[in-house]
């Protein structure tokens, strides 16, 4: 489904009623005259209903974010009500329209509310830089509550929260306090070309410099624990592998060997990377076990072959153009026959995988656009609808897409929810952003 | 022998003709009216030449010819003039030959003529024979009809001297019989005169006796006529005493009678008037009585139509007070089973939006479709298990489906109000 297509289902969503017996339908926009028609034709004899939903909607759970101290700027409640958005599973009720809501703590009849939210989340500072929050449910009146305990970043509280009232609604863990590294390019055009690599919050706030060169730095990939970045360096003017622990600094050297060392990737055990690389001339995929340095080549064919992403811990999908065009194909993790898995387009390539979904570059008439698909199903989605859009990554809930896309003449950050119904650009430090990379979810 | 005759007044005829026919004599042309150029074939030869030239001009070169000689003038003069006797000749001789031909042809047409007239002459004979055939047949046929009209008129004629003789018979018959009984009577009227002179004579006899004895006892008779008169008178005067005396009593009995008449008949009258007026009032009492009972009939019937009428009335008013009330119950009924229907459908279009925003399938999955069977309880929780009645996706798409219901609970609860059974609360999505 091209984006565009997509986009235009979402805006014209269709909510359907249809009559087991009267077989006619009602538009959700015509819903109260069709409903008044139903009732004067409708008799006795009509029982069952018979409802249709359609995918395509841009209709969110609406969820009302009461105030919560304003500590921060934006206050906790602005945290929370933009990674909820980001999602693209909420639709954030303006706080106008419950202006007089009671206080966290205070007798709240949430059930009066149930026409305009489903839920209602109210909560405070606790004192020492946490959070009590109260998440209740306008169908019930179901009250859940949680404390989040305070965090050196005063932001993260709120993400926790988010992932908590994430969890709780969808049964799906957030992934809203998580990280994400990139690369930055700065004076890329003069003598004091530098690259940063960079680590922020899943919104792109809190962004800290890890690393910084006067040579390219690339490929940034976490590590299962979100502790280590593996990534690649030409800081002895030829490519080479390493790892870096983000709150140490420092790093070890995986692979420098002749040729292209490129695209590390962690298995998700953390026990290997599969890497890129070109020993023998011609890139090709390899492991590299992390603890033994052991090295496996994985594909052996004449064609490029890159761009690795574990999919569990039994296979790699990869970039390869040996079909004549660069597509997905996916091989055992260790080695054997790979398989096509992409077909439609003649681009397909930089695929991450999360929670069984790929996202990768899909390339049509010289625009490049994410793209997302189920492991289990063969069509794709486009979420993104720049020219230039590269490197896409998922959230390890595999709800949201963070990608680099061409703005204003620099490629920025762009986040994107898995159905297409949230795109957010995040803040980002001055210089062109590249390749980001999503961390796991954090364990501390 | 018509014929014949006829022949030989042709013959003879024709002989005149021929015996009075002048042969020299010029016919003519004019008189005869037969044209001259068939009587003169070669007229051409009889023209004088013409001379040729314009008249009117001078010629531009005159031919002059040389003056002939007397003798040659003569001769010229003899050759012409025999020339011209031969001319004549041969004018007498075709004359003569035309004649003869005339003649002949004349003849031939005489002839012609004769045997046309004989002929007609003959067809004239047969038609008059004819004709007197047909007339003779005709005065035959006229003769039958005369005949056989004057037989019919003899016949009546007779038939009228029979009727006539018959009358005459009958009348003489009936002359007779008058005569007869004239005679009779006659007879018997002399049988009668002379028993009647025989009777006057004996009557006279006995008259002239009896006149003696009459005379003789007139004056016997007259004094004991005159005794009798006075009798008589005095007989009359008690006899007009009695005729007075009866006449008075009758005239008292008449009175009497006519007084009884006149009571019977004033009784009798009263007793009628006595009776008409009883049955008059009888009548009346029954008429009075017949109406008192029509009136109580009709003030019966009136009473019971009344009461029927109000009868029915009440009937009609409650049932369509029954009317009404069924209506009103089928309304209230209809409008509550509108009013939950309704409710049904905005609480189904809750869920439904509900579980949408819920729902995450897994992209690429374009065309897949489900079909998810619920029933919600009261409380909004699915009561019934969520049955995937069918699923054309992957089992991950089938378990976004499942997941999506998983998620909604506890769904929008059932409006209260209705008390919707479980089968209104059972609710079929297609979601695709």
């Amino acid at each position: 489904m091209r984006n565009g297509n997509k986009m235009d289902k979402v805006s014209n969503s269709k909510t359907q009623i249809i009559e087991k017996r009267g077989g006619w339908s009602i538009k959700k926009a015509f819903l109260p005259l069709f409903s008044v028609i139903f009732i004067l034709l409708s008799s006795s004899t009509y029982a069952e209903l018979e409802l249709h939903i359609s995918k395509t909607s841009d209709d969110g759970i609406p969820i009302y974010i009461a105030n919560i101290s304003a500590g921060i700027p934006g206050g906790h409640n602005g945290i929370i009500e933009a990674d909820l958005k980001r999602s693209g599973r909420f639709t954030i009720v303006n706080r106008s329209k419950i202006p007089n809501i009671a206080s966290y703590g205070e007798t709240l009849n949430a059930g009066a509310y149930q026409d305009i939210a489903d839920y209602i989340v109210r909560g405070k500072d606790n004192g020492n830089g946490g959070l009590f929050i109260e998440l209740v449910s306008t169908t019930d009146n179901a009250k859940t509550n949680y404390t989040i305990t305070a965090n050196e970043n005063p932001r993260r509280p709120a993400h926790k929260a988010a992932d908590l009232i994430y969890e709780k609604i969808t049964r799906r863990k957030g992934a809203f306090d998580t990280r994400l590294a990139y690369v930055t390019v700065t004076n890329s055009t003069s003598k004091n070309r530098t690259f940063r690599l960079y680590i922020s919050d899943s919104d792109g706030n809190n962004p800290q410099s890890i690393l910084s060169s006067r040579r390219p730095i690339m490929s940034p990939a976490w590590s299962p624990d979100g502790s280590e970045l593996a990534y690649v360096s030409f800081e002895k003017n030829t490519s080479a592998i390493y790892v870096q622990n983000i709150f140490t600094g420092a790093k070890r050297l995986i692979s420098a060997r002749e040729g292209i060392n490129g695209a590390p990737a962690w298995s998700p055990d953390g026990s290997r990377i599969a890497m890129s690389l070109s020993i023998n001339g011609n890139p090709e995929i390899y492991t590299i076990n992390t603890k033994s340095g052991a090295l496996k080549r994985i594909t052996n064919s004449s064609a490029i072959d890159t761009e690795p992403a574990w999919n569990g811990t039994g296979s790699i999908i990869f970039t390869s153009n040996r079909g004549g065009s660069p597509q997905l194909y996916r091989i055992s993790a260790n080695g054997g026959d790979a398989q096509r898995i992409t077909f439609d387009g003649k681009y397909n390539s930089a695929a991450d995988i999360a929670n069984n979904k790929i996202a990768f570059i899909s390339g049509n008439r010289g625009a490049f656009h994410v793209a997302i698909k189920s492991m289990s199903e063969s069509g794709k989605n486009m979420l993104s609808n720049g020219r230039l859009d590269e490197s896409p990554t998922l959230a390890p809930n595999g709800a949201m897409v963070a990608y680099t896309t061409l703005r204003n003449g620099q490629n920025t950050l762009a986040v994107v929810s898995d159905n297409g119904k949230s795109r957010q650009f995040l803040t980002s430090p001055a210089g062109d952003v590249r390749e980001p990379a999503w961390s796991p979810y954090l364990h501390k | 022998m018509a014929m014949i005759g006829a022949i030989l007044f042709h013959v003879l005829i024709v002989g005149l003709f021929v015996l009075s026919f002048d042969w020299t004599e010029k016919p003519e042309m004019a008189e005869a009216g037969i044209p001259v150029s068939i009587i003169l074939p070669n007229a051409e030869a009889l023209e004088l030449p013409t001379k040729i030239g314009n008249t009117e001009k001078e010629p531009e070169k005159q031919i002059v010819e040389p003056e002939p000689s007397e003798e040659s003038i003569k001769a010229a003069e003899a050759i012409e003039k025999k020339q011209e006797q031969q001319q004549l000749a041969t004018i007498a001789r075709q004359e003569a030959a035309l004649k003869i031909k005339e003649a002949t042809e004349k003849r031939l047409l005489e002839q012609a003529r004769a045997k046309k007239k004989l002929a007609d002459q003959k067809l004239a004979d047969q038609k008059l024979a004819e004709q007197k055939k047909t007339e003779q047949e005709k005065a035959k046929r006229e003769k039958e009809k005369q005949a056989e009209k004057a037989e019919q008129e003899r016949k009546a004629e007779e038939q009228k001297i029979v009727e006539k003789a018959k009358q005459k018979e009958e009348a003489l018959a009936k002359e007779k019989t008058e005569k007869e009984a004239k005679r009779k009577a006659e007879e018997k009227a002399k049988k009668i005169a002379e028993a009647k002179r025989e009777a006057q004579a004996k009557k006279d006899a006995q008259a002239k006796r009896d006149e003696q004895a009459i005379k003789d006892a007139q004056a016997k008779k007259n004094a004991k006529k005159k005794e009798e008169r006075k009798k008589r008178e005095k007989a009359k005067r008690l006899a007009k005493e009695k005729e007075a005396k009866e006449k008075k009593q009758a005239e008292e009995r008449a009175a009497k009678i006519k007084a009884e008449k006149e009571e019977a008949e004033r009784l009798a009258k009263k007793r009628a008037a006595e009776k008409a007026a009883a049955i008059k009032a009888a009548k009346l009492k029954a008429e009075k009585e017949a109406a008192e009972k029509l009136a109580a009939k009709k003030a019966e019937y009136h009473r019971k139509w009344k009461e029927a009428q109000e009868k029915k009335k009440a009937d009609a008013i409650a049932a369509e007070a029954r009317k009404k009330a069924a209506a009103e119950a089928a309304s209230n009924k209809e409008a509550l089973v509108k009013a939950k229907r309704g409710a049904q459908i905005s609480w189904g279009s809750k869920i439904q939006r509900h579980v949408k925003r819920r729902w995450h399938p897994p992209p690429g999955t374009s065309g897949k479709s489900a079909k998810v069977k619920i029933t919600v309880s009261a409380s909004g929780y699915i009561s019934s298990g969520i049955k995937v009645l069918s699923c054309s996706g992957s089992d991950e798409f089938c378990a976004s489906v499942k997941d999506a219901f998983e998620q909604a609970e506890p769904l929008p609860r059932p409006p209260s109000k209705f008390n919707f059974n479980k089968s209104d609360r059972t609710i079929t999505f297609i979601m695709d």
